[in-house]
């Protein structure tokens, strides 16, 4: 039995014998930040959670994309009374612990892949869990601005489920009375054709699509599973653990994450295999499969207290305005599902999908999705010395080319500058694309540039201290001579020069000072010529001294002239000839370094 | 009488319709740009060979990027009514367009962007041939060219082993497939011989009497051969010759269009091996229509080398049928 009281938060209580359990739900997720603000939620949680968190008491928390989620079970007092420290934390948050909350936060490993943000970008529901380089620029107050805007009761649930209707003592910082939760972010069109491949590595392959959050995607979530487990598991034992799962978007949409472990020796094969059964699916889905799938979820339905049961799902349905079914109807919607509908439901999400292979790619036909693929930028251009690499800047953004490939970030789309003490900046777009501004990575880029350049281009908020220990070191000779060969081998390879005008520019000033050397190089050959003229002179000299000795004539003073100078004259080839081979030993590798 | 299986005579000196059932009318077709004719006439064929054979000519006619192959491409694209076996021929015709623009030097000698190129048309051709195995999971003329697919995507001996394994759960003695399998586990696409060579003898000890497993021990001696082993083993020569009898001259052989693909293996085998007299049966029974097989990697013109070595084993297998006592 369900039912609500006159108290704020709104509450939902359901009747049931036995262990006691209750939650606070917040409609306040991850898509409602920005990646300049991101995890800033799971630090406001992390903080009020420091009021209650006691060894041996079971909570829980989670911050899903809209749906921020903790639950307690115990006895009924402590139950009660987590809530209310819980909600008293959150009207006045502890925010002296932020340091240690946040160190704990970047301590925690997940294990998000980062698929959404190749879907949506750093943008709304692309910020998955993990993502949290927005705190290095929480100030307390915006903590504890955003804990009363976002954690207000008009923008929370609460749901208690025990023997007896309790008297919950919930004091949330006040929201409007009568005012609704929060607009739900519009789940954005994905930011690339799709199919395709996200390049986010590890040994897992895994397809993810969007779909809409229908009974009928249990289903094939529980089929694809199934079918994945028999080929790939039973029959070949390519791998251990296959998983489906399905992930809130806004409770309209949903994803469908299918993965599956594999092992570097058989993964190309499995990734096949995994690829080739899911795209069957397709196409046909045998009926005793559907069967099977649709009694595996209905098992859930023989439970005792139904209600109790799907309280918190409830609680989480009203605030995403959604409408809330019974268990009875939740069962039949289950109950009625159709291998047609699977089929058709594999079909149409298939064209949403994003493929995670750790071998190969093409796979399936799909394209390796590319980060920063917009129109590149004109201004003003910076080489990398560590890497063949060039940096262009200009009014609209900036343009990376490494190697071959341009990433470009448009400052009109910059999901967050991270700016470190020393200079380094790293621009951040939102499709997610990276360019690194580093001053010790460049001979003509030093960190007032890139503040002139670049901060004055991205709006404030959007700018986040990152603090870092050290710059990165400037990279040694071997390093930048490398780089250079690398440069060279590429502009041969592209056959003529690509160069930006900016580029070209510091060219010529690097051809007038190769200028230069040559003549140096050529002034030191003629002194070069001389002096060893001179000591092949001197020597013929000494030998006619020694013929005309031997004829009787003892003419000492010409000897004195004669050796000295010869000495002379080896002793300016010897220095002239070290002077040549260095400096067109360095003109050398300024060559290569202009390539 | 003649039959379908018997050669149409061409204007081109190899003519790898020549051996195709039907092939006048399918080379009637492809020269008038008229795929969907030409797909009229494979869709009565059921040997998966002769299907591979026929589709692989058609869509290898005029590759690259000129104006004509874009034609062709498009009309292959129009002929396609959604059937698998119209949707195999547009996926292979995006795989010779693709491998023409590779070239088919080896890797180091490809630059950046023909790699770009080639991977693009590759990815299209894997596109329609996944959706193909999808919908029809036993439709074995797309199988074969998405082990072809695997190699150009470098997607893994693995996964290239597997798409053969499909293959060859739906039909055993499909010889086009053994053939581009042996290729994906040669060196030069990083397998090795010891691979390679095991599976040309797993393919030989599943073939069936007089089916064509075994006539992969050519191919991968000649292989051997372009590697720069220049003198043929003689046990290496017996054990083609041992083929070449448990093969297309088994009484039992049932001739399809890869018969005239092994034949023209063969010969060149016995040719590099110094061996006219056993190369001419195989020369002979190529008779006026030879097919390219691996000439072209003997000379890159190699109806002259082939002509050459023909006439050469005419005459030394007619001195040797005179001498008595000598087995011709």
């Amino acid at each position: 039995m369900t039912g609500d009281t006159l108290e704020l938060p709104r509450i939902l209580f359901a009747r049931r014998p036995g262990r006691v359990a209750g939650g606070l739900v917040f409609r306040v997720g991850l898509a409602d930040e920005t990646l300049a603000t991101s995890g800033i939620t799971a630090l406001v949680v992390a903080l009020a959670l420091r009021a209650v968190e006691r060894p041996g008491l079971d909570i829980s928390a989670s911050v899903g994309p809209v749906v921020t989620h903790v639950r307690v079970n115990g006895s009924a007092e402590r139950v009660r009374t987590t809530l209310r420290d819980l909600t008293r934390a959150l009207a006045s948050l502890p925010v002296q612990h932020r340091e240690t909350e946040t160190r704990a936060l970047d301590e925690r490993q997940t294990d998000a892949l980062g698929v959404l943000a190749w879907r949506y970008g750093f943008q709304s529901y692309g910020l998955g869990p993990g993502q949290h380089v927005g705190l290095h620029g929480a100030t307390d107050a915006d903590l504890r601005s955003w804990s009363a805007e976002r954690f207000a009761s008009s923008n929370a649930v609460a749901w208690y489920a025990g023997d007896e209707e309790p008297d919950l003592d919930l004091a949330l910082p006040a929201g409007a009375l009568g005012a609704a939760p929060h607009p739900l972010p519009a789940v954005p069109e994905p930011v690339r054709p799709l199919p395709a491949e996200a390049p986010v590595g590890g040994p897992n392959v895994v397809w993810e699509v969007v779909a809409p959050d229908v009974p009928t995607l249990q289903v094939l979530a529980e089929v694809a599973r199934r079918a994945l487990f028999q080929r790939m598991r039973q029959d070949q034992g390519w791998t251990y653990d296959v998983s489906a799962t399905i992930g809130v978007l806004d409770g309209r949409q949903a994803t469908l994450r299918v993965a599956a472990g594999l092992r570097p020796e058989t993964a190309a094969e499995a990734t096949g295999e995994f690829l080739d059964t899911l795209g069957r699916l397709r196409y046909a889905v045998a009926e005793d499969d559907v069967a099977a799938a649709r009694a595996h979820l209905l098992l859930a339905f023989d439970e005792p207290h139904q209600e109790a049961m799907w309280l918190p799902d409830e609680a989480a349905l009203v605030l995403l305005g959604q409408p809330v079914p019974s268990p009875t109807e939740r069962r039949a919607a289950i109950a009625d599902v159709t291998a047609a509908d699977v089929v058709s439901l594999a079909g149409a999400s298939w064209e949403t999908g994003l493929l995670v292979a750790p071998v190969g790619s093409g796979w399936a036909g799909t394209d390796v999705a590319r980060r920063g693929t917009g129109e590149v930028v004109t201004g003003r251009a910076f080489e990398r010395i560590d890497v063949d690499a060039t940096i262009v800047v200009g009014d609209q953004g900036a343009t990376l080319r490494d190697g071959r490939t341009r990433t470009t970030v448009r400052f009109a789309e910059t999901a967050a500058l991270l700016a470190h003490p020393d200079g380094g900046r790293l621009l951040v777009g939102l499709d997610g694309a990276r360019i690194p501004f580093e001053p010790t990575q460049h001979d003509d880029l030093d960190a007032p540039t890139v503040a002139e350049l670049v901060d004055r281009h991205v709006p404030e908020e959007l700018v986040v201290p990152v603090p870092r220990a050290t710059p990165p070191q400037r990279p040694d000779k071997e390093r930048i001579k490398q780089a250079g060969r690398a440069r060279a081998d590429r502009e041969v390879e592209e056959d003529g020069i690509l160069r930006t005008a900016g580029a070209a520019v510091v060219g010529t000033g690097k051809a007038a000072l190769e200028l230069g050397k040559l003549i140096g190089v050529l002034a030191l050959a003629l002194v070069l010529l001389a002096a060893v003229g001179g000591t092949l002179f001197s020597g013929v000299l000494l030998m006619v001294w020694i013929g005309s000795l031997l004829d009787g004539e003892r003419d000492w003073l010409t000897l004195a002239v004669i050796v000295p100078a010869g000495l002379a004259c080896a002793g300016i080839t010897r220095l002239t000839y070290k002077a040549v081979i260095k400096m067109g030993g360095e003109d050398k590798g300024k060559a290569e370094d202009a390539g | 009488m003649a039959t379908t299986r018997d050669a149409a005579p061409t204007a081109n000196f190899f003519d790898p319709l020549a051996h195709v059932p039907d092939g006048a009318a399918l080379r009637a077709a492809r020269d008038a740009g008229d795929p969907t004719a030409a797909l009229a006439v494979i869709r009565g064929m059921i040997v998966p060979d002769d299907i591979a054979a026929a589709l692989w000519a058609l869509a290898d006619t005029s590759a690259g990027v000129t104006d004509e192959a874009q034609q062709l491409t498009a009309a292959i694209e129009a002929a396609d009514d959604g059937t698998p076996l119209a949707r195999t021929l547009r996926a292979i015709r995006y795989v010779t367009v693709g491998w023409a623009i590779r070239s088919h030097a080896r890797a180091e000698h490809v630059s950046a962007g023909q790699f770009e190129q080639f991977h693009d048309w590759l990815r299209r051709a894997e596109r329609v041939l996944f959706d193909v195995c999808s919908e029809h999971p036993d439709y074995v003329p797309a199988w074969e060219p998405r082990i072809t697919t695997a190699r150009g995507l470098q997607l893994g001996h693995g996964e290239a082993r597997r798409r053969y394994d499909r293959l060859a759960a739906l039909d055993p003695q499909v010889f086009a497939a053994q053939q581009v399998y042996h290729q994906q586990i040669l060196p030069k696409w990083s397998g090795s011989w010891e691979e390679a060579s095991r599976f040309v003898e797993e393919c030989a000890a599943a073939a069936a009497p007089g089916s064509l497993g075994s006539a992969l021990v050519a191919d991968h001696a000649i292989e051997r051969w372009l590697d720069g082993e220049k003198k043929v083993p003689s046990a290496m020569v017996d054990r083609v010759r041992e083929a070449a009898a448990a093969t297309v001259l088994h009484p039992d052989h049932v001739r399809t269009a890869a018969t005239a693909t092994a034949h023209t293996n063969f010969a060149l085998f016995f040719t590099i091996a110094k061996a006219p007299v056993d190369a001419w049966p195989h020369f002979e029974a190529l008779g006026s229509s030879p097919v390219e097989g691996m000439w072209s990697y003997y000379d890159l013109r190699a109806e002259v080398p082939y002509q050459v070595q023909r006439d050469l084993a005419a005459k030394a297998a007619a001195k040797a049928s005179a001498r008595p006592g000598v087995p011709a």
